[in-house]
This record gives structure tokens, C-alpha cells and sequence, in this order.
């Protein structure tokens, strides 16, 4: 091995990391090289030192900082339009059960759900009104239930009646099936792993990045033998919309499959990629 | 794996890496708190507890970028504002750390050695003391650094190696200056 090549390798050296070959070649090197043989002991003392020091103790607020604020109440994407329509729907019936003449401002007290109520109560001249005030305080999901139960209010004539009819119920479910529809979508499919030089690939469904809600799109690569992780790439990626759910516009992987080297991906558009195992550099490819 | 159980086991290396990526403890546990809040709420989707240390660091990594990113933007229109304030100097400052116990014999020693380090990490590019925190303190395979800092791996390998080599140099400089 050459004098440049052994000094540029050392730091890999230290840490274990060169092939067994270039390491070989590198402990030959070593034997009669005096300058590369001090550049490595300078840069173990380096490492020590860097050890010894490199970590601070975190602040003891942190832990505090971290929990206060995870005690307020976050809904997951998968669980947002049930715990919607939920409240949605129990403001509705808490208004449809109520006689005429009871005002208005009861029902506020009566739900948990802040706008469902008046956006039920008050009818189709006020649900822009609670759309905005939903859009303002939840979700998209939540602005489009109360602008669809302002709509059925004024169905019914804007009159509260005094009990549930069969057929209002019906309408309700259907509304509520409908808009639960909109913002949810079923689970991704099982795909089976592919193993190849000693290297096993798996469709990550659930991206190890929670910065970003969308998941899809990734591919998990572990040593086949020993199942260690390895790395992670991105194999397209999906266009975020932060007005929409983030579940429906997951696009998931469907297929892998080994073409020589590289690894075929098929998603759940069709869409097909060609993923360079050793570049981890991915083209999509023609329809 | 629960909340407390992520935190405990990954609180202090979330914190360093925070702090060797901003440069500063204030900013260290900002970021540190907003990574481990994205990360508890998306922790119920983690299907390989074996793998929440890699997605977590990954996740504090994306929180310091998301900041400078930001901090960029308020830089730039700061640069068209009327009341500019001081110009930075050349050379980031070192990080000012408290040490635990007074400094004495074996501890000035220690502490000199600590000041000598702080300082030449200072002249660092923040990915580089991140990437070294990763690798020196947590044992991370070049792989894994390459995974958390979405770096290929041969930049890793070279990052390392320039920092080592940066590192060695400068407390060189250092400690002779300092006469030690």
C-alpha cells in the first residue's frame, strides 16, 4: 500500500472499518513505516481524548420540557376521523334530541367538541362559520365534517325536532361513513423481503424519520446473516400536501425484486424504480 | 418501547448531539426537546425498538437542520433591515461549559485538556462534531452515521478522518501555545 493511501486509511483503521484486504495491506505498511506509525498513535491519543470529554450531562429541565408538553392531548393520523366524527356526531344528536324552543347556547356545555355544536345548532347560515372556526382550531377533517353538518341541518329545515328519525339516522352514518372514507385509508400490504449478496431488503412502510408525517417509499437494507441494520434510502418521494391527512397521500411500496443488481421497486401507483444497490441511487423507469 | 424508557436510554447522546451540532447549550436543549417530541408522538409507529436510536438521532438531525434553515431565512432579511446588529467574527467561539468540580492537579490538567478540545471543535463544521460525537461516543458504524446524517458513506469515512486529522493539528497548536 502506498504512503498517501495508508495515511488517508488510518482513521478507518482505528475504527475497524476497512475491508480485510486494505487492512492487511495497511498493517504491512505499518511495519516499516516510523511516520504513519506516529500519525496512528496521535490519533488514538486524539480518540481518547475525545472520549473522555466529548458528553455533556443534559439539563435535568428537559425531561420536564419533554413530558409537559407530551401530556397534551395528540391524536396519531390513523386515529384524527374517528375521534372527529365521534364528537361530531354526539354534538349532533345531543341537538337533535333537544326540544325547539331550547336556546342555543347550552350545547356548547353539553359536548366536548368546542365548534361541532354550533355548527349543528346554528345551520346552514352559520357553517362556514364553523368550518373556519374547525379549520382555525383542528383539522382539515374536522372543517369539512362541520361545513357536511351544517348542510344536513338545513336539510331538516333548521328546526331542531325532538327525537331521532330512522331515516335521519341513516343519513347521519352514511355522512359519517363518507367523510371517515375521505380521511383514512387501509393498512399497506405485507411484501416479502429480498435477499442478495449477503444483504437482505425490506420495504420500510413506517419511514424511522417522524419529522415528516408521510410514510412510503423507503428501503431497509440488514445484513442477511446477522439481521444488523445497515442503512436506509429514500426511493421516491411523496409530494406533502399540509392541508390533507398524512395517511391518504402515503404511497407505499407493493413489490421488490432483484434485476441483477439492483433491486426493482413497484409502488402502489404502478409506478416502477430501479434502486443501485451499491450507489443507493434510485431512477424511476419508464411506464 | 415506552416514552420514558426512549428518553432515558437516549436523552444524554439526543442533548450532545443537539449541542455539538448548534454550538451552544441553550439552542442544545431546544433542539433536543422538539426531537424528542416529534419522536414520542411518532414512537407508536416504530415497529424495531432496536432501531429507535438511529431514528432519533436522525430526527434531532432534522430538527437542527429545519432551525438553520430558518435562521438562514431571518439572516438574509436581517441583512436588508435597518438595524442590523454586530457582525459574527471569523471563528465560531468555543462552547463555555461548567465544570463540575473546581479545578485542581489532576482536575486542571483535565480541564486544560477539556478547554484545548472545546476549542479546536469549535473551528469544526457542526456535521463533522456530530458526526465524531456519533462515532467516538455512541460506537456508530460508518453505515449508521451515514443512515442518521443522510451522508453517503464514503464522505462519512473521509469527514472522520479530516476531523481527526483537523483535531490533532490543533490541540498540537494549542497545547504549544499554552506551553503544556
Amino acid at each position: 500500500m502506498e504512503h498517501k493511501t495508508c495515511r488517508e486509511n488510518l482513521s478507518a483503521y482505528l475504527d475497524g472499518e476497512l475491508p480485510p484486504g486494505e487492512r492487511l495491506a495497511l498493517e504491512s505498511h505499518l511495519t516499516g513505516c516510523a511516520e504513519c506509525g506516529r500519525e496512528l498513535a496521535e490519533l488514538k491519543r486524539v480518540s481518547a481524548i475525545v472520549k473522555k470529554h466529548l458528553m455533556e450531562p443534559e439539563p435535568l429541565s428537559l425531561r420536564a420540557a419533554v413530558f409537559a408538553k407530551k401530556r397534551e392531548p395528540v391524536f396519531s393520523a390513523w386515529l384524527k376521523p374517528a375521534a372527529v366524527l365521534s364528537a361530531a356526531a354526539a354534538g349532533l344528536l345531543i341537538f337533535l334530541n333537544l326540544p325547539k324552543h331550547q336556546p342555543s347556547e347550552g350545547l356548547s356545555c353539553s359536548v366536548g367538541s368546542p365548534a361541532a355544536a354550533p355548527a349543528a345548532a346554528r345551520g346552514a347560515g352559520e357553517k362556514r362559520y364553523a368550518a373556519a372556526a374547525f379549520a382555525r382550531k383542528g383539522t382539515l377533517a374536522q372543517a369539512k365534517f362541520a361545513g357536511a353538518a351544517g348542510s344536513f341541518s338545513s336539510f331538516s329545515g333548521g328546526a331542531a325536532p325532538a327525537a331521532v328519525f330512522p331515516g335521519e339516522a341513516t343519513s347521519l352514518s352514511a355522512l359519517a361513513g363518507k367523510a371517515a372514507d375521505k380521511a383514512k385509508r387501509a393498512a399497506p400490504a405485507e411484501v416479502p423481503d429480498v435477499t442478495a449478496d449477503g444483504l437482505r431488503f425490506s420495504a420500510a412502510h413506517w419511514r424511522e424519520n417522524a419529522v415528516s408525517p408521510v410514510n412510503g417509499g423507503s428501503v431497509r437494507a440488514f445484513d442477511a446473516r446477522s439481521g444488523k441494520f445497515l442503512w436506509e434510502t429514500r426511493v421516491y418521494q411523496i409530494a406533502e400536501d399540509a392541508d390533507e391527512e398524512a395517511d391518504v397521500q402515503q404511497v407505499h411500496i407493493t413489490e421488490l425484486a432483484l434485476k441483477g443488481k439492483k433491486l426493482e421497486i413497484t409502488d402502489e401507483r404502478g409506478n416502477r424504480y430501479l434502486l443501485d444497490i451499491s450507489t443507493r441511487k434510485a431512477d424511476k423507469l419508464p411506464r | 418501547m415506552e416514552a420514558e424508557e426512549l428518553f432515558d436510554k437516549h436523552a444524554a447522546m439526543v442533548y450532545n448531539l443537539a449541542l455539538r451540532l448548534s454550538g451552544n447549550p441553550a439552542d442544545a436543549q431546544d433542539i433536543a426537546q422538539d426531537a424528542f417530541i416529534k419522536a414520542l408522538r411518532g414512537l407508536p409507529g416504530l415497529r424495531d425498538a432496536a432501531l429507535a436510536g438511529t431514528w432519533l438521532y436522525r430526527i434531532t438531525m432534522n430538527v437542527w437542520k429545519n432551525r438553520v434553515r430558518s435562521e438562514k431565512r431571518r439572516a438574509f432579511w436581517k441583512t436588508f433591515s435597518l438595524d442590523r446588529g454586530e457582525e459574527d467574527g471569523d471563528e465560531p467561539p468555543a462552547l463555555q461549559l461548567a465544570s463540575p468540580e473546581p479545578p485542581a492537579d489532576k482536575a486542571m490538567e483535565n480541564a486544560d485538556e477539556k478547554a484545548t478540545l472545546e476549542k479546536a471543535m469549535a473551528a469544526l463544521a457542526p456535521e463533522d462534531r456530530a458526526i465524531l460525537l456519533l462515532r467516538e461516543i455512541d460506537g456508530r458504524s460508518y453505515e449508521e452515521i451515514a443512515g442518521i446524517t443522510e451522508i453517503p458513506l464514503g464522505t462519512v469515512k473521509s469527514r472522520i478522518s479530516r476531523a481527526r486529522e483537523a483535531l490533532r493539528l490543533r490541540m498540537g497548536v494549542l497545547q504549544n501555545d499554552n506551553g503544556t
